[in-house]
């Protein structure tokens, strides 16, 4: 009698310790899931930020000049002008490598 | 109880020989009984308190302790769960609860190709309790310090405002000061930061009339920062926390609205960010577009100009802008011109940018023919009281050459035909003078009198594009119409909205109603001008205008381009009459004239560097520009073979 009372007991006191724990961790993870929503804002902010310089430093008002600068615009030229473009673009090229060999 | 053992004990001496066998241990037990009695009753001697009543007294009282104990448990248990229930449950959730406030997200704004054009950075604002302050000195010293703030302002508006609960010392802070601040370590029922959104604009001034801005208490002016305000700003509320009994939050419960951050009324509707918009322009293009009016300014000089690009096949608008402008970055700045966009927010005389559609319903009618000679009274022509004259002697010109050549008094003599009524119809059809709902604010409906106010002059004047002011939307909105076989056509801005799950919703425009008849917006209209016509009017006239005509510096090689030029004079109104000197030249053109694709309007008003003003020398080259960019950019092949090159045959070519 004295060991199933001592069993019952010890029983009993297992499971209240196991459900305390198992509250614990669940308020742990709820702390976690409510952290966590924190860090989303926090971190949906720093992505606006991001973004914001990422589209200011690739905006066409830096960009374009830039690119029309190296490149030719052939939709709307003739060949002719788009001909002489490539020839002297090639010339170029090629008295750079010209000069580069002399220089080596 | 132990008197009354003995009786019972001697009613059962053993009477049987088996009893008998088991009556020495009986006795024996008598023995050990009277033995431990004896004992008993020598100890309870000895101790004289200990009698049995004293004993079953206390018996008594501890039982009765325990009821006692268990009755007042349940008492208190039943005031607890039951008396005051209502007030120890309210007092446990404001000791667990606690509610913060949460700004809603501004959405973002985005070009058709998902460039960001506007965006919100959260910041922090800074604000005291001037009731809690107990030493100002300190505050004012401390935060003028690292805020860059007068000292003794600060000290003079804390002290004014020392009966208050609440006030800001600044707003948005930048990350550095707001640390610095938090350094300070000043007592924390002293001071606070709220979470506010700061609004962006990473293009700079691109697009600036059309964005419009956001002011600092996130209100929206111009553009589609107040035109779909509401929606971008979404819907302000408090989070509901859950805190453990450390004062560690536990659990988010709910968010519930407080406000509109539009407003700040109340409001039933539940918290949400704004939702995001993407709109129909192109940030390439319209750079394109404010490159050239950059240009123009340069060049000419007006008093302000402006632009439009539009797809006519969706009505999109591909690009709007205006100048003078403004970076939306720096609202401080902005100059009080700057406001206006032009392409809605004013109006002008179109001139002759108008004879293309006066001719389309005159072909419409039948009182017209396309191979019909108009005689142009070699350069003067009376009507009424007075005398029309062109820029050039006509004698008899076809019908393409009264558009190409831009002739008043071929137009005027089509005026005649039509007459006051038919005029009037065909400006009506077009919706010139009557706003396109773009949904955008400040849009103007423009000046048409109304029909009996029309007379003679009005004949005259009409078809070239006099006594009529329309803004420079409704021109290229009629044009889209002329290209839909005259259905009126609503200009689009609104792409898609994004909800901020990122759902994507369709571009319901903030009108349910076509503007021009106040009839629903998807209602499909029977044509009005007959397609051949149209086509007709595109490929012939108006491809001649480029070709030969008024329009000649807009010529692409390898595209059709047809165009109208316009140059129209403005009154003066110290005299009373149409100036020479004043002038507003524009030009409206589109490509390829077999399929438009792109349609152009670029508008100066009052150019006033340099010489020969006028819609083909002012506006030509630099919508042409912009036309030639956009079908670049949009990689819309060339339709016409243009010249050779050295070494090219056509065969190579195919």
């Amino acid at each position: 009698m004295y060991f199933r009372f001592g069993f019952a007991v010890i029983l009993i006191v297992v499971v209240s310790i196991a459900g305390i724990a198992l509250e614990k961790r669940s308020l742990e993870l709820r702390r976690d899931v409510s952290h966590q929503q924190y860090q989303l804002d926090v971190m949906r902010d720093e992505l606006s930020e991001s973004q914001f310089h990422a589209q200011q430093l690739g905006a066409p008002t830096r960009m374009l000049d830039h690119v029309e600068a190296e490149q030719p615009r052939y939709a709307v030229r003739d060949k002719s002008a788009r001909v002489a473009d490539e020839r002297s673009r090639f010339q170029l090229s090629r008295e750079d490598n010209v000069r580069d060999n002399r220089s080596r | 109880m132990s008197v009354d053992r003995p009786a019972i004990a001697d009613s059962h001496e053993p009477k049987t020989s088996h009893e008998k066998v088991n009556g020495s241990n009986s006795q024996k037990w008598k023995q050990d009984r009277s033995r431990f009695m004896g004992e008993t009753r020598a100890a309870t001697n000895s101790d004289s308190s200990l009698t049995p009543q004293v004993f079953r007294r206390r018996i008594h009282l501890t039982i009765g302790g325990i009821i006692a104990f268990w009755v007042v448990l349940a008492i208190r248990l039943l005031q607890l769960q039951w008396i005051g229930s209502d007030s120890l449950a309210a007092k446990a959730v404001q000791q667990q609860s606690a509610f913060e406030t949460v700004q809603a997200r501004p959405g973002e704004i985005f070009d058709r190709n998902g460039r960001l054009l506007a965006t919100s950075v959260a910041t922090r604002s800074l604000y005291i309790d001037p009731s809690a302050v107990s030493d100002i000195s300190l505050v004012v010293n401390t935060l003028s310090t690292i805020l860059n703030l007068d000292v003794d302002r600060l000290y003079a508006r804390i002290e004014a405002n020392r009966e208050k609960k609440f006030l800001w010392i600044q707003r948005r802070l930048t990350n550095e000061q707001a640390e610095q601040v938090r350094q300070l370590k000043l007592p924390d029922d002293w001071w606070g930061f709220r979470n506010e959104y700061l609004r962006r604009y990473p293009q700079g001034s691109l697009a600036a009339h059309l964005i419009g801005i956001r002011d600092i208490d996130g209100q929206g002016h111009g553009g589609v920062e107040q035109g779909l305000g509401k929606r971008l700003a979404g819907t302000s509320g408090k989070r509901e926390l859950i805190r453990d009994a450390r004062g560690r939050v536990i659990d988010v419960v709910d968010i519930e609205a407080t406000a509109t951050t539009e407003n700040e009324q109340e409001s039933e509707s539940p918290f949400c960010d704004g939702d995001s918009v993407a709109l129909t322009i192109d940030s390439v293009i319209q750079l394109f577009a404010e490159r050239e009016l950059d240009r123009v300014m340069q060049v000419w000089n007006p008093r302000h100009c402006c632009t439009i690009v539009m797809d006519p096949r969706t009505n999109e608008i591909l690009a709007m802008a205006s100048r003078p402008t403004f970076d939306p970055n720096r609202p401080a700045e902005v100059s009080d011109d700057a406001w206006i966009n032009t392409t809605i927010g004013a109006m002008y005389e179109p001139g002759s940018t108008v004879k293309p559609l006066v001719v389309a319903w005159g072909l419409q009618q039948g009182i017209l023919r396309r191979d019909e000679r108009i005689f142009c009274e070699n350069g003067r022509y009376r009507m009424g009281r007075r005398i029309l004259r062109d820029h050039h002697p006509y004698g008899w010109l076809s019908l393409t050459d009264v558009i190409a050549k831009s002739s008043n008094i071929g137009m005027a003599k089509i005026g005649e035909r039509l007459e006051n009524r038919g005029l009037n119809q065909a400006i009506a059809n077009f919706g010139l003078g009557k706003k396109t709902g773009v949904g955008l604010p400040g849009e103007i409906s423009g000046l048409v009198r109304p029909l009996p106010q029309w007379d003679l002059f009005s004949t005259g004047s009409v078809p070239m594009g006099q006594e009529i002011a329309i803004t420079p939307l409704q021109l290229i909105a009629a044009y889209a119409a002329l290209l839909h076989e005259g259905q009126p056509q609503r200009p689009k801005i609104v792409k898609q909205f994004v909800e901020p799950d990122g759902a994507k919703a369709g571009a319901d425009m903030l009108l349910t109603s076509n503007p021009l008849d106040g009839t629903s917006a998807e209602k499909k209209w029977p044509p009005r001008i007959n397609d051949e016509i149209c086509r007709w009017l595109i490929e012939s006239p108006m491809s001649d205008v480029v070709k030969r005509g008024t329009g000649k510096r807009a010529h692409l090689p390898g595209y059709a381009v047809f165009g109208k030029t316009g140059t129209a004079q403005k009154i003066d109104s110290q005299l009373g009459r149409y100036s020479s000197e004043r002038l507003v030249c524009s030009f409206i053109c589109g490509a390829p004239a077999e399929n438009p694709q792109l349609l152009v309007l670029l508008v100066v008003d009052e150019p006033s560097l340099g010489r020969n003003h006028g819609g083909g020398s002012v506006a030509a080259p630099a919508a042409a520009e912009i036309l030639s960019r956009s079908l670049e950019h949009l990689r819309i092949s060339p339709t016409q073979p243009g010249p050779l090159a050295e070494g090219e045959t056509s065969q190579s070519r195919n």
